[in-house]
């Protein structure tokens, strides 16, 4: 093949060839079309509080999250497969209650340094190697709540994705603030550990 | 018997110093981009790697050597970064998405189709005949990885996963991708100057001449 364009097509068509049967016999084939991520509905204060400040810390102010009202007590859309977001008062409320499985997304330098006690390590960067840990330990249909760094981090959306949709979990959640918040809020910290501690 | 000598310790000299330069390379890869080890497929590119440098280095000539070399050794780089690509396609598809380029309707056709012609694009620029071509497509997805990275690290300051080898290695987007991929880019472009696709009849033609007649 002497022809730099014809050679460039031949080896371009016979790769999309193969990547098309490789991913049409995988056990898990992979959707072609990717659907758009639908917008999470407003997160859901905890019913059983009336005024949110009470469990916010003192030194430190946490800016409350730009929402609407919050609905009167109901609890995160049940519907199959569907994620929610959550707030801290929440969160601390699923902690103390010990039955909620939380999962953090963050990285393993990020994870050493300070993590929720009692939650699961799957860094976005190796979901499917890591997913086996939570996927051992919690049926799908048990409450997940995922967080990461907070801000602008994508990560807890992407683990939430994949237990919802490729492993079935019915009860994600996102802590969209994530670690950012639970820094500063003072009731976190009892619930805090550090290094390789679980 | 005394240029065949010197030809078997050039070739030996030359050999030695691909095996040292390939060390470096994987100790490099390893501590500076984070490419683990503990995968088949990188342990298979550096079988490949070792093997073919073992063949193309005990050959002579030094710069078309070197040209080989870094055709190959680019080549390998490509089948071990799509090796955890194609093993893992849904972490590579997050790994698109954080980048916030791509629309997200046909991140999964990237995901898919990426890994395969990275391999096509490898095994292209290894065989010599097909070389041009594979470095053509190498040379544009390099310039496309450069200006991602560059794009959504360095401008838009996201600190993300670089996806550069799927699940073999989590390295993060920033300098250091930019910097190993702009010595792929370097190093493809060497090897099409340093051994180019010789055309068939090229190069000298020995012609027996035959000793004049002796005139009566």
């Amino acid at each position: 093949m002497r022809s730099i364009p014809l050679t460039l097509l031949c080896v371009l068509l016979m790769s999309s060839a193969v990547a098309v049967l490789v991913n049409k016999m995988r056990p898990t084939q992979m959707a072609w079309m990717r659907a758009p991520r639908p917008t999470p509905p407003p997160p859901v204060p905890d019913p059983s509080k009336t005024d949110p400040s009470q469990s916010k810390a003192t030194s430190q102010p946490v800016t409350p999250s730009p929402t609407p009202t919050p609905t009167p007590a109901t609890p995160p859309a049940q519907q199959p497969n569907s994620i929610g977001t959550v707030t801290a008062d929440v969160v601390l409320t699923f902690l103390q209650d010990g039955k909620t499985h939380f999962v953090d997304a963050r990285e393993d330098h990020e994870w050493v340094e300070g993590h929720l006690r009692g939650a699961i390590h799957i860094p976005a960067s190796a979901i499917y190697e890591n997913i086996s840990r939570i996927v051992q330990q919690a049926p799908p249909s048990e409450k997940v709540i995922v967080y990461c760094g907070g801000g602008q981090c994508e990560a807890s959306h992407h683990v939430a994705d994949a237990l919802s949709n490729d492993f079935k979990f019915t009860d994600v959640s996102i802590y969209t603030k994530g670690w950012e918040e639970i820094e500063k809020v003072e009731g976190f910290r009892p619930f805090i550990a550090k290094g390789n501690e679980p | 018997m005394s240029s065949a000598g010197s030809s078997g310790r050039k070739a030996i000299r030359l050999l030695c110093w691909t095996l040292v330069g390939g060390a470096a390379l994987f100790v490099g890869l390893h501590r500076f981009w984070e490419l683990q080890f503990d995968n088949f497929g990188v342990r298979a590119f550096v079988a490949w790697w070792l093997v073919g440098a073992i063949i193309v280095g005990c050959s002579s000539g030094f710069a078309r050597t070197v040209g080989h070399l870094l055709a190959w050794t680019v080549a390998c780089v490509f089948l071990a970064a799509a090796w955890g690509k194609i093993w893992e396609p849904r972490q590579f598809a997050m790994d698109i998405s954080n980048y916030k380029i791509v629309p997200e309707y046909y991140i999964n056709l990237m995901a898919i189709f990426l890994p395969w012609w990275e391999v096509g694009a490898a095994i292209a620029l290894a065989r010599p005949r097909s070389r041009p071509a594979g470095a053509v497509l190498i040379i544009g997805m390099l310039i496309m990885f450069i200006s991602a990275v560059s794009y959504a690290a360095l401008y838009k300051g996201l600190h993300i996963s670089c996806g550069c080898w799927g699940k073999a290695g989590a390295a993060s987007a920033g300098w250091k991708t930019i910097g190993l991929d702009a010595g792929l880019l370097i190093a493809t472009i060497l090897s099409l100057v340093l051994a180019p696709l010789r055309r068939p009849g090229a190069g000298y033609e020995v012609v027996a001449v035959s000793p004049t007649p002796a005139h009566a």
